[in-house]
């Protein structure tokens, strides 16, 4: 008998048919062409960032290929176009005493580019190689290469550098390391800095195999075979100014507890509150941050926030009465005609309980921002930073998934219900640490408490919803 | 009336071509052209969704939602549940009509991307798989021909009164036609759970059926 049950159900169900609300096809293709939209925006922002991060990298990297190149090339020109300027410099060094090292950077900064810093070397290394060669117990490209190790090539970045701290000698010099060969100096600490100490007298310390020009020989008949074969196999290293960027990349991930504030109707907001628990909402986040000055940044980026709620209600039993008609019918003994049938209608009604209807889901409200955030440091010891942050978010789309209670009878499904779709607004404070792992990349974990500032539903509706939360931000931050 | 007669035209050859589809949707009205849809095979409206058009996705939805419809409400606990369904599972067939390779009907393979979005949404909420009261609950003979007789709109607010998992196991066994293994697989249970499962559903339905006043003969 009950496989009867399975056949009569699959007959009349195989081809049960019902019609849909009306302009569902419209809402349907709106909904395609807003998903296509987002996919597009989405994957565009995407696209630009990623096209942002290559150029960064690729423009720094540039950069240091090409101080590597301009002080070959010009090595180079030097030997070819001005080995008569050269020796002229030789014999003038070699007539004068020895000028102070200011004066000879400020010669390097008239004629730009570090051309006359270069004179200064390559005089070195061709007296040197010259000495090496009378001398015949080593070859020539060997010890070129040993020379070349101990050059210094002054950029033009490097002498801009050293001018602005040289002219506020007495402000602080900001962070930031200088490499000279494999040595590491910070910025403000660098010997060459030191107004008692010149560039050559720090040079000799650190490179004692650097010759000195009043040590070099009268004869300075240097072969051209000889200076070209020179500057042709000197790969010279390169000597970078490391500073970091302004610029940097956070990212993190965010586990916290989501909340709202209702307000209307006292009794409704009763109602919801017995209904919906929070629970356990993620929040991811990725931004760019720029440093406005050493204690203060400006931050800006792109916000996802899943908020988690747990709706249970059950609506209150309810009495259904039915009634129906039945005809009876009753014999009568009538005087006169004898027995009668009358026939006559009652009605009966029949009421039944029925319970109410349950039910349970999991409510997911999805926020996507746009967070624009102050941080500032409030206490720094070694590697550990103590930060504190606000700032606002400006809310550009929001979704609901889930039920709520319209009335104590009538539960509604959230994606249906009168959802504000433009966004959720929020003000931000978070307090937290960051400790550098290493030069560039710090640990970060701040909570931070968000408050709603627009209602999530549409303003017409009979009570206000404003999003609350606190949420634990774990992550990464990437100085460029 | 020249140019509604060239297009008259035009649209008599596009239906056996479709090739030029899209642009006849921009030309006309479509829903002149709701006649017409009988005319269109389903290979062509395949073919005119592939292409994103939007007349044959029309066509394609008035064709097949009443009975998706049928289908969705079985799952769900309200029309507007249903609905929402119907919409998710459109989106998705318009989406991945590509993926379509001809293999089976295409009125399965839309049922299946009902049932299973059906059963995702459904997902969001707590399944219950539990016995519910069946206490009272005997195995008994039922007046087939009473329920035969039952307007299917009755029955479905029967079906929908089973407790949700009931329901699904029910639905998805009696009606689609699933093994209890497949069901098993889609559920993320044993199909031991989804036997018992129906087992149960079948001795509820009952009690309602008797409920409704279908009772023994």
């Amino acid at each position: 008998m009950s496989n009867d049950i399975e056949n009569i159900f699959k007959e009349k169900f195989e081809n049960f048919e019902a019609a849909p609300r009306a302009g569902l096809f419209e809402a349907i293709q709106a909904k395609r062409k807003k998903k296509r939209r987002a996919i597009w925006i989405w994957s565009s922002a995407a696209i630009l960032l990623a096209g942002f991060g290559l150029w960064h990298l690729t423009s720094s990297l540039e950069e240091n290929i090409n101080l590597a190149n301009e002080s070959s090339i010009q090595t180079e020109r030097n030997v070819t176009e001005e080995k008569a300027a050269e020796q002229n410099y030789i014999s003038e060094q070699q007539e004068s005493p020895r000028a102070p090292e200011k004066d000879q950077f400020q010669m390097n900064r008239s004629e730009g580019k570090g051309v006359v810093a270069s004179h200064t070397t390559k005089t070195e290394y061709l007296e040197h190689s010259q000495k090496e060669k009378a001398s015949k117990n080593k070859n020539t490209k060997k010890q070129s290469n040993d020379v070349a190790s101990t050059r210094k090539i002054v950029n033009s970045e490097l002498a801009d550098l050293f001018e602005k701290i040289s002219d506020d000698k007495n402000e602080s010099t900001g962070k930031g390391k200088l490499y000279f060969g494999n040595k590491e100096y910070d910025v403000d600490k660098a010997p060459i800095f030191d107004s008692n100490k010149d560039l050559n007298q720090a040079s000799e310390q650190d490179n004692p195999s650097i010759v000195k020009t009043e040590d070099t020989d009268s004869d300075l008949t240097v072969s051209k075979e000889t200076i070209d074969q020179v500057a042709n196999n000197t790969t010279l290293p390169i000597h970078r100014l490391v500073e970091l960027s302004k610029w940097s990349i956070e990212a993190s991930a965010s586990p916290g507890i989501g909340n709202r504030r209702l307000s209307g109707e006292q009794e409704y907001i009763s109602l919801r509150n017995e209904s919906e628990n929070p629970k356990l909402s993620y929040a991811f986040d990725i931004r760019t941050l720029y440093q406005l000055s050493p204690k203060l940044n400006i931050q800006l980026g792109l916000n996802a926030t899943i908020r988690n709620e747990q709706f249970d209600y059950t609506t209150s039993n309810k009495i259904i009465t039915t009634e129906r008609e039945e005809t009876k019918y009753e014999t009568v003994i009538h005087p006169v005609l004898g027995e009668i049938i009358r026939k006559y209608t009652v009605v009966i009604s029949e009421s039944e309980e029925v319970s109410g209807l349950q039910t349970r889901t999991n409510n997911k409200f999805t926020n996507i921002t746009i967070p624009i955030e102050l941080e500032w440091e409030l206490w720094k010891r070694n590697r550990i930073t103590l930060i504190g942050k606000g700032g606002l978010t400006a809310g550009i789309y929001s979704n609901a998934q889930g039920s709520m209670i319209l009335d104590p009878d009538k539960v509604v499904s959230l994606h249906s219900s009168p959802y504000k779709k433009a966004g959720i607004h929020s003000a931000n404070a978070g307090l937290g640490i960051a400790v550098q792992a290493t030069r560039r990349i710090s640990l970060i974990a701040y909570p931070q408490v968000r408050i709603g500032l627009n209602s999530s539903y549409s303003n017409n509706s009979a009570f206000s919803q404003k999003e609350t939360g606190i949420y634990t931000h774990v992550g990464l931050r990437i100085r460029l | 009336m020249f140019i509604i007669n060239y297009l008259q035209k035009l649209d008599f050859i596009t239906n056996r071509c479709n090739i030029f589809a899209r642009k006849r949707v921009f030309l006309l009205n479509p829903k002149k052209y709701s006649t017409k849809a009988n005319q269109l095979n389903e290979n062509d409206l395949i073919k005119g969704c592939i292409n994103n058009d939007v007349y044959c996705q029309q066509v394609l939805y008035e064709k097949f939602s009443p009975k998706m419809m049928g289908v969705s409400l079985r799952y769900c606990n309200s029309k507007m549940e249903a609905e929402d369904v119907l919409q998710d599972a459109f989106i998705k067939v318009f989406d991945k009509i590509k993926t379509f390779k001809g293999e089976g009907s295409f009125e399965g393979w839309i049922r299946k991307i009902v049932v299973f979005t059906a059963l995702k949404s459904n997902d969001k909420r707590v399944r219950k798989f539990e016995p519910g009261n069946l206490d009272n609950i005997q195995e008994q003979s039922l007046e087939s021909k009473a329920i035969s007789n039952m307007e299917t709109a009755n029955l479905l607010s029967i079906l929908q009164e089973l407790p949700e998992g009931y329901r699904t196991v029910f639905n998805l066994y009696a009606i689609e036609g699933y093994s209890h293994k497949e069901i098993g697989t889609m559920l993320e249970v044993s199909d031991v759970t989804s036997r018992t499962q129906y087992s149960r559903a079948k001795l509820y339905l009952i009690k309602l059926l008797a409920k409704y006043g279908i009772q023994r003969i």
